[in-house]
């Protein structure tokens, strides 16, 4: 560890460095806020479990572990190019400083509507846990929706208010869910099917069958989220090293945990009973294997912080959706009023309404609908998330690619050739076959006929998304040249008035 | 400015009033907002005196020069004692720590607040009550009214409305006025000082980047 990060001048410390540096995160810091937003709880018990019911695919956990690879892999230019570019946060700043404006218009929409799916999906989710809770410990009958329609109300508010759980509570919510999570698994290693353990799950031959492209998307709906460690990159201390430190160290922890959970859950069930059990009992499978084991307390527990658990990822959910409409409203692409803050609240006012709004409209649709909640809301809609975040981080992936072969100046030029174009090419490879195996295996994934409507429209409004912010892009090039030129720029989209082309575009220097 | 019927306040200190509930002494602007404002408008203050300059981005002292009080002093303390001169963004972000302490205190002094304990939740904090009502809603009823009749508005208040508009708090000084008060707010800004477009942008911008990273 370097003991201190005195400048070339002496003893001279900036008064202003050390008091901001106070004020900085660590990287315990960020990869706490990552891994609480991803919800380690709620893809273990709800997003492997209603995996198995739907895919009937057995290779959920080691698809776990391959996608944190190819997210590693990923992170290294993604990490990089983070560091030279504002807006960081956003795949969308990737793609337009690597690809244009247009493509970048593009993957804007396409991140609006994976954002909506993965945020509104998780309704289904939570309402179908409380509801279950609620009648097994008190008795108390409520339908899904109603208490789906609880915490939309509770999110509604505290997205306008701008309220988030603190770093504590997180940490806390957070701690217990991945101690309950490991002792559930060691019970259930514990107490093998037919007293063997097996590794079935975990084989990596079953990335090579049939179903793989439904269990890695599977798998990318657990990891969604990681991405936002470049958010907090200038508000990280010593960033350049420790951005990529958290990112790294997150998917490791998650990607582990996810696995690890998941391949113990079968090892209880028995691979052979592994996808009859989860379509039996659906979130209830965790809980069911233990059940015989433990005291009655650790499932009450269990279920309190798979709810919890649930809420935090709702919650986080919403704020990146609504900061996405937010950041688009400040580089007025969309009305600008998107870009307006609430005035009491430091809270993207319009854009957490707007997701307010879209939420209940769903919720009332799949109200009327009458459909299970878990299989048609949770699951189908979170995957369709993570397959849209599967398709900017395969965009993105190239765009930095893109990037790095045409910006080889100044700092850039002394990057390793591994940093700028190897790790960036393989990922762009991993993804670009993952996101093919997806959409030929999406009938899978949503476990319906081959020729069913929705295994296309699904990944289809995608397309739609894409061309409609694309199309817009183009319109505003000629239209409004003045709005073209802030296109991924988010709140950094107002220096455009004050600043020549394309000067802020890029960091003023390393910081 | 002519028209001004009292005398120039400074302007951290009129800012300070159009955050504040002119007769409770509530605030009427998030707590982020009114601390990256509060730090704008004293770099501005220093900017019209003379003192700062805005240069790539980067803020400057010139030489020579002092400031009347002991709060801008204190300001223009803090950023010479850098040795290597730091972006506006910094700035911004450094002094938004303790901008609202300072102008309280400079109001305190000059007898235009009165530092109250409130109770919210258990919690104790101070709060500022307005000595003179009209004192303090002087900047509002000045700006508002002339926004609304479109009448000449001098350079320091152009600069006051555009922390206002990026700090939130325009609506309530347009109050009535409607489009055509925004469309000439908006001249107005267009017509400004190229150093005041950029300290009032990037203010804009360290307000949407808390917004963006939610802390």
């Amino acid at each position: 560890m370097p003991v201190s990060t005195a400048p070339p001048t002496g003893g001279y410390v900036s008064k202003i460095d050390s008091a901001l540096d106070q004020n900085k995160l660590t990287v315990f810091t960020v990869i706490l806020m990552v891994i609480a937003a991803a919800a380690p709880f709620t893809v273990i018990g709800g997003g492997a479990t209603a995996g198995w019911a739907v895919t009937q695919v057995l290779g959920i956990p080691v698809a776990y572990v391959a996608m944190a690879v190819v997210l590693g892999i990923f992170s290294v230019g993604y990490t990089e190019m983070s560091r030279h570019i504002v807006n960081s946060g956003a795949f969308y700043a990737y793609v337009t400083q690597g690809l244009g404006r247009i493509p970048g218009l593009g993957s804007a929409g396409v991140a609006v509507l994976a954002y909506n799916f993965m945020q509104i999906g998780l309704y289904g989710g939570f309402g179908a846990v409380l509801k279950g809770f609620l009648a097994d410990q008190w008795g108390i009958n409520l339908a899904w929706w109603v208490c789906a329609g609880i915490a939309w109300a509770v999110i509604a508010v505290l997205g306008v208010l701008s309220i988030e759980f603190s770093g504590i509570v997180l940490g806390v919510l957070l701690g217990a869910e991945v101690i309950i999570a490991l002792i559930f698994s060691v019970v259930e290693l514990a107490h093998p099917a037919g007293g063997t353990v097996t590794f079935d799950t975990v084989n990596p031959s079953q990335l090579f069958s049939a179903g793989t492209g439904a269990a890695l998307a599977t798998a990318v709906a657990g990891f969604v989220g990681f991405e936002s460690t470049a958010v907090y990159s200038e508000e990280t201390r010593n960033a350049k090293r420790n951005i990529p430190r958290a990112t790294y160290l997150s998917l490791l922890i998650i990607g582990l945990l996810y696995a690890f959970c998941s391949w113990a859950m079968s090892v209880a069930a028995g691979p052979d009973k592994i996808v009859q059990m989860s379509t039996e009992n659906g979130t209830e499978t965790m809980f069911v294997l233990v059940s015989p084991h433990l005291a009655e307390i650790w499932l009450v527990l269990g279920h309190a912080l798979f709810i919890t658990s649930l809420f935090a990822a709702l919650l986080a959910f919403h704020n990146t959706a609504a900061r996405y409409t937010f950041a688009l409203g400040r580089e007025r692409v969309l009305f600008a009023w998107f870009g307006a803050t609430g005035r009491r609240f430091r809270a993207p006012l319009w854009g957490s309404v707007t997701q307010s709004i879209l939420a209940l409209a769903v919720l009332a649709v799949f109200a009327l609908a009458d459909k299970d909640p878990v299989v048609y809301l949770f699951f189908w809609w979170t995957v369709t998330g993570g397959f849209g975040v599967l398709i900017l981080m395969t965009v993105t992936s190239v765009a930095i690619l893109a990037y790095f072969l045409r910006n080889r100046d100044g700092e850039l030029a002394q990057l390793s050739l591994w940093r700028r174009f190897i790790a960036p090419a393989i990922g762009a490879v991993l993804l670009l076959a993952v996101l093919i195996v997806t959409i030929v295996e999406f009938d899978t994934l949503f476990g319906v006929e081959p020729d069913a409507l929705e295994r296309y429209l699904f990944p289809g409004l995608f397309l739609a998304a894409a061309i409609v912010g694309s199309a817009w892009a183009a319109f505003l090039r000629s239209a409004k040249p003045d709005t073209y030129r802030g296109i991924g720029q988010g709140v950094n989209a107002a220096l455009l008035t004050v600043q020549p082309e394309d000067a802020a575009a890029h960091r003023a220097g390393p910081r | 400015m002519l028209s001004d019927r009292r005398r120039r306040e400074p302007l951290a200190d009129d800012f300070f009033r159009l955050c504040h509930d002119d007769r409770s002494g509530t605030l009427r602007l998030s707590d982020d907002a009114t601390r990256v404002g509060l730090a704008s408008a004293l770099i501005a203050e220093l900017g019209w005196a003379g003192i700062l300059t805005v240069e790539d981005g980067l803020l400057l002292v010139r030489a020579g020069a002092t400031p009347g009080d002991s709060v801008a002093h204190a300001v223009l303390d803090d950023i010479r004692g850098e040795r290597t001169p730091r972006d506006v963004r910094t700035w911004l972000t450094y002094l938004s720590m303790e901008s609202y302490e300072r102008v309280a205190r400079r109001l305190v002094a000059g007898n235009h607040v009165i530092p109250q304990e409130g109770r919210r939740l258990l919690r104790r904090y101070t709060f500022y009550l307005p000595t003179d009502t009209n004192d303090f809603v002087w900047p509002r009823v000045r700006l508002g009214t002339a926004l609304a009749q479109r009448r000449p508005i001098d350079q320091i208040d152009v600069h006051l409305l555009g922390v206002a508009d990026a700090t939130g708090l325009l609506p309530s000084i347009l109050d009535g006025g409607g489009q055509a008060a925004h469309a000439y707010f908006e001249h107005l800004m267009q017509q400004s000082h190229a150093d005041v477009q950029t300290l009032v942008q990037e203010t804009r911008v360290v307000i949407g980047n808390k917004v963006m990273n939610g802390r």
